[in-house]
Order: structure tokens, then sequence, then C-alpha cells
């Protein structure tokens, strides 16, 4: 326990260290890069309601991610699931009248188009043995052109310059800003990510499938040996993690937008992995590591107006180093794990 | 009219072709290769930006090419080394260079994120073709005429053989991917310097991804990795092409197309093995 948290100081460390020896490069410190990020991202309630929206969705995809990590997978296909859910959910909402069962069609859309998204994932992942970043990767290019083409040719907003659907009718804007300031992004389903948080680390923990989850992401041979079917497992897995970031169309469609814009998310669904990542595969390590990067993400902008030589781009380096450090990190630690039960017995 | 349109599919298909062959070095030596991307986007950056600074496009190429050698050795130093999913350091390699690149610009050129246009006469017609003729008739004669070849073929699928046969398995692998980092940076020099004349952010636009769908379409064999390319490069022209007319087919449909048929590819194909040591 000492030397793991021992390796996680020493590995913040370097990577703190290599991002300041690029700040420095560029003429500034880092103090005063992390006093903008700050600034703009949770001084005013006004940055702070999106800090807090992008965190919503942060933490609906890595949560999801978590457990396909514990799994031992490693879809990447949280992007397009997202987008998914948030157009379906949008066309539900425009094709439908609100009456009671386009209540349920419309919270249903999001989470059945993204499981769906899962399932065909966990089927090439099963039953063809394709690797589920490749299959999630093509997946979400399809999305893409899929979304680019209902928006185009079937759903434009005739009000609207950009490329978006019309806006959805108020009786589907079911969760309501956090901040009674116009247009606040955050709003209810914040609370509805942490409990989604809570609930995935109660079924990882203490739930028997989520045991399962985790032998299989240990060893696949000892789980299989003890009775354990790795299909089924892979494929609740991958279906609970395509849910949980299909609840991101809540948070964007029936939450804070309520129209589809094409280009609407800031690679949420990749972001996350390296909040999955660093929060360890811990999904209620994931609540704090979302909020850290949704300041990174919220506060990128701010470093292209407040410095001379740094780009909003430069989180992505951080991203990049964070990955890397915590990455080696795991490796180490599985490693030393081995070879010491080599040794003992 | 058909001629034009045959020269725009020959200029698109030259940086997903070279991306692709790039990507069959790799994973045909066991290092599944989602970084291409990566690659050819740091080709682009390096290409543009030096041929600015020597105001020549041959050393700036031959540069380009060390740089992408170089980059192919660091993600060996990661998937080789350290022992890390190359997967993941794919995906780590993509986001390096999307957020150096930026960074570069604005220190070099005082812009966020695209370098000065190169003056019309920097600008080469016929060795753009005549490298990829090199690559591919060179990695042919290589991968099936020398030993080295035979030796990337142990190294994909009996990585223990090699070491029996008195040879290091991660030297081959270092050698494949420095040779995948090298020709995928050249498609992204040809990227940024022969279908444009400055890099601009993001410039590869997912041609990595393609290149690899090419690859797997292809079922990593050299000469229909190089077909298919071709032809993904056809659907890209075409739906340029289709952009500027009615057509009855939307555009999105032939964006679709190497995702959609890799999938299908991956479904008709019972016997999926990369390489036997990438599943």
């Amino acid at each position: 326990m000492k030397r793991t948290v021992f390796r996680y100081t020493v590995s913040i460390a370097i990577g703190l260290g290599l991002i300041s020896l690029l700040c420095f490069f560029a003429h500034e410190t880092p103090w005063h890069v992390i006093e903008i990020l700050l600034k703009t991202s949770v001084a005013e309630p006004d940055d702070l309601s999106v800090t807090l929206f992008y965190a919503t969705h942060l933490m609906f995809c890595a949560a999801g991610l978590c457990l396909a990590f514990q799994a031992g997978l490693f879809p990447i296909g949280a992007e397009g699931q997202l987008s998914l859910s948030c157009l379906m959910t949008s066309i539900v909402g425009l094709s439908f009248a609100p009456s009671a069962l386009s209540f349920v069609a419309i919270l249903a859309a999001g989470l059945v188009s993204s499981l769906a998204f899962g399932l065909i994932v966990s089927y090439f992942k099963c039953k063809k043995n394709a690797h589920e970043v490749i299959t999630s990767m093509m997946l979400n290019f399809i999305v893409a052109a899929f979304a680019n083409y209902m928006v185009s040719h079937h759903f434009q907003s005739h009000v609207s310059q950009n490329p978006e659907t019309g806006v959805i009718a108020g009786r589907y804007w079911f969760f309501a800003p956090i901040f009674h300031t116009d247009g606040s992004p955050a709003n209810t389903t914040f609370f509805l990510a942490i409990l989604a948080c809570i609930a995935t680390w109660y079924f990882l923990e203490r739930t028997r499938p989520g045991f399962e989850i985790r032998a299989v992401g240990k060893s696949v041979s000892v789980a299989r040996n003890s009775g354990i079917s790795v299909g089924k497992i892979y494929t609740i897995a991958l279906g609970l993690s395509a849910i949980l970031a299909g609840f991101g169309g809540w948070n964007q469609i029936l939450g804070y937008a309520h129209k589809y814009q094409i280009g609407f998310s800031a690679d949420y669904g990749f972001l996350a992995i390296a909040v999955a990542l660093v929060a360890r595969n811990n999904p209620l390590a994931v609540i704090p590591s979302s909020m850290f990067f949704a300041i990174l993400l919220k506060g990128a902008p701010g470093l292209d107006i407040e410095t001379d030589f740094i780009t909003r781009d430069f989180v992505k380096i951080i991203q990049a180093v964070l990955i890397l450090l915590f990455l080696v990190l795991q490796k180490q630690r599985d490693l030393s794990r081995s070879e010491s039960a080599t040794r003992s017995s | 009219m058909i001629f034009d349109f045959c020269m725009s599919v020959a200029r698109i298909s030259l940086p997903l072709a070279l991306a692709a062959l790039a990507g069959f070095w790799s994973e045909k030596s066991g290092t599944p290769q989602v970084g291409l991307e990566g690659f050819l986007l740091l080709g682009a950056l390096s290409g543009a930006t030096f041929a600015n600074v020597f105001g020549a496009l041959a050393p700036a190429f031959a540069v380009t090419l060390v740089v992408g050698a170089l980059a192919g050795a660091f993600f060996f130093m990661f998937s080789e080394k350290l022992k890390l999913d190359a997967i993941l350091v794919g995906l780590v390699l993509n986001l390096l260079v999307a957020g150096t690149a930026p960074y570069v610009t604005k220190l070099l050129f005082g812009s966020t994120g695209s370098t000065p246009f190169l003056p019309p006469q920097l600008h080469w017609v016929v060795f753009p073709y005549i490298w990829l003729g090199i690559v591919f008739f060179g990695g042919l004669f290589i991968f099936n005429q020398t030993g080295f070849g035979v030796l990337v073929r142990f190294a994909g699928e009996k990585p223990v053989a090699i070491a029996s046969a008195g040879y290091s398995l991660a030297q081959v692998r270092l050698v494949c991917l420095m040779l995948c980092g090298a020709i995928a940076g050249s498609g992204g020099f040809l990227l940024s310097t022969y279908l444009a004349s400055s890099y601009s952010p993001m410039m590869s636009a997912g041609r990595g991804f393609i290149a690899l769908a090419a690859l797997i379409f292809a079922r990593w064999r050299w000469t229909q990795t190089f077909l298919m390319a071709v032809l993904f490069g056809f659907f890209e022209a075409l739906e340029i092409y289709l952009q500027g007319l009615s057509s009855p087919l939307p555009v999105q449909f032939f964006q679709a197309i190497p995702y959609v048929a890799t999938l299908i590819i991956l479904l008709f194909n019972r016997k999926w093995r990369a390489q036997s040591v990438l599943s």
C-alpha cells in the first residue's frame, strides 16, 4: 500500500515536471497556467456551470469505461455511443408529440440505441474474436456519418444556419438547470451522474456479476476454469458501459441543448478514457477525476486568450502525459505483483 | 474530365496508401498500430515546418523521414520496452501529436495551428508517385525475398521462434516500427506539401484510420493493402466530386464506406487472426 502511494506520488511529480518544462519553453510559469485554468473554470457561477456540465458527460462515460476496463476490455466507443444517444433522443423528441408513451420513449431512446452499439461491439468480440478497439472505432465513424446524414437530410432546423436539428418540445425538458441563470448548462443529471458512479462502484465491488467482471479482467483463463462464462461477462460489461455512456444523451438533449448539434461533443468519450485511467478504473475516483478533467477542458480556451504561446490544445499534451504515466504505473504494479506471486508459490 | 478524376484519385490515394503500407510493417511484426493518424499528422507538421525553414523540399523530406522513424522508436520504447498495450500507446501518440502541433506552430510561426503557405515553386509533381513506387516495390521485395521479411513474419506469428533462431524480437520490431513511422511520416509530408501547401490543424482528418481499415480489409497482405487504399481513395475522390453535384446518394454514404466495409470483412472473416499475437 505504502509503495503504491509512493509510486503514485512520484509519477504525478514526473508528469507535472514534464508539463512545467513545456510551460517554461513557452515563457510561462506553471503557476500562471494553473491560475488561468482555475480562474476561467470555477471562479464564476456561469463558468462553474459549464464545468459541471462537462463533468457530467465525463462521469457517465468514464464510469462505463471503468466497467469495461475492469473486465480487461478496451472499447473506445463512448464517443460514438454518446453521439448516437443524443441523436436518437432528439429524433424521438422531434418525431412524437408529448404523451405518456413518448415520455418513456424519449428516455429510453438514448439508452437503447447506445446499448445496441455496445452489443454490436460485444458480438464482434465474442463471436468473431475481433478486437473491440477496431470495431468501436469503426462504429464511431459510422455513427458520425449517420448523424451528419440524419441532420442534413431529414432534421435540419429551418431557423438555424448551423448544422443542427430543431428544438424538442418544452415538455421534454426533464432536467432543470442547477443554476438559475439563463442557458446554464449544468442540470440535475449531474447528481444522476454521481449516483451512477456510486452505483457502478457498488455493482463492481459488491455484487456477483461485478466480481465476475473483475475476475475475467484479472485472468481470462482462471475465470473460465472456475466456471465463469467469459462471453456473458464481456456482453454485460460492454452493454452496461454503453448504457452509462447513453445517459449523456439525457444530459445533452433533455437537460441542456434540447437539440442535436453536429460537433457538440468536445471529445468527451475520448477524454473519459483519461478520466478512467487516472481514476485507476475505480468508479468512485471517477468523480474527482472527472472534475479535474472538466476544469482542464473548460479552462483550455482561457489559455488562448491569456497567454502568448500556449494554446487550448496544450490540454491534450497534459492528457497524453498523464495517460502514459498512469499506464506505466499500472504496468509496473502488475509486474511486481506477478513477481511476488511467483516468489511466494 | 475522366483524366482529372483519375488524377484526383491518385492524389488522394497517396497518403492513404503510404499510411496503409506503413501500418503493414508494424502489424505484420506483431505491433497493432492505431497510431497511424498521429504519424501522418506528425509527418505533415514536420514536412511543412522544415520546408519553410530550409526553403527546399528535398532536405525537408529527408528530415521528415528521420522524424517519423524517431517517432516509431518512441512508440517502440513504450510498447516493447515498457510493455504497454500497443493500442493504448497508439491512442496516446495521436493525442500527443494533436496537442504538440499547435504548440510548435505557435512557438515557431506565431499562429495557432497552421504553418505559413509554401511558395508555389516548392511543389513536386512526379516525385510523390516515384516515392510511392519505391515504397511499394521495395517493400514487396524485402518482405518476400529477403531474410528480414521472414523475420518480420516470425515476429508477428511466432515470436518465440525468433529468439530460438538467435535473433532479437525487440530489434525486428524496432526496425519495423521505425519503417512504419518513416513511411507514414512521408505520407503526412505529401499531405501538407503535395495535397496542400501548408500544415493546417488535424489535416489528416481520419486518414490514418481509413488506412488501418484498408489494411484490415486486405487481411494484412501487401499488394491487396495497396489496392484497398487506392479503392478507399477512389471513394473519397468520388465523395468530393459528388459534393458539387446533386447526387441521388448522400455523401455521408461514401464517408461511411471504408468503415462499414471493415466491419463486414470482420463479420465474414471466420478466422480473424491479424497475427496470432494480435488477438
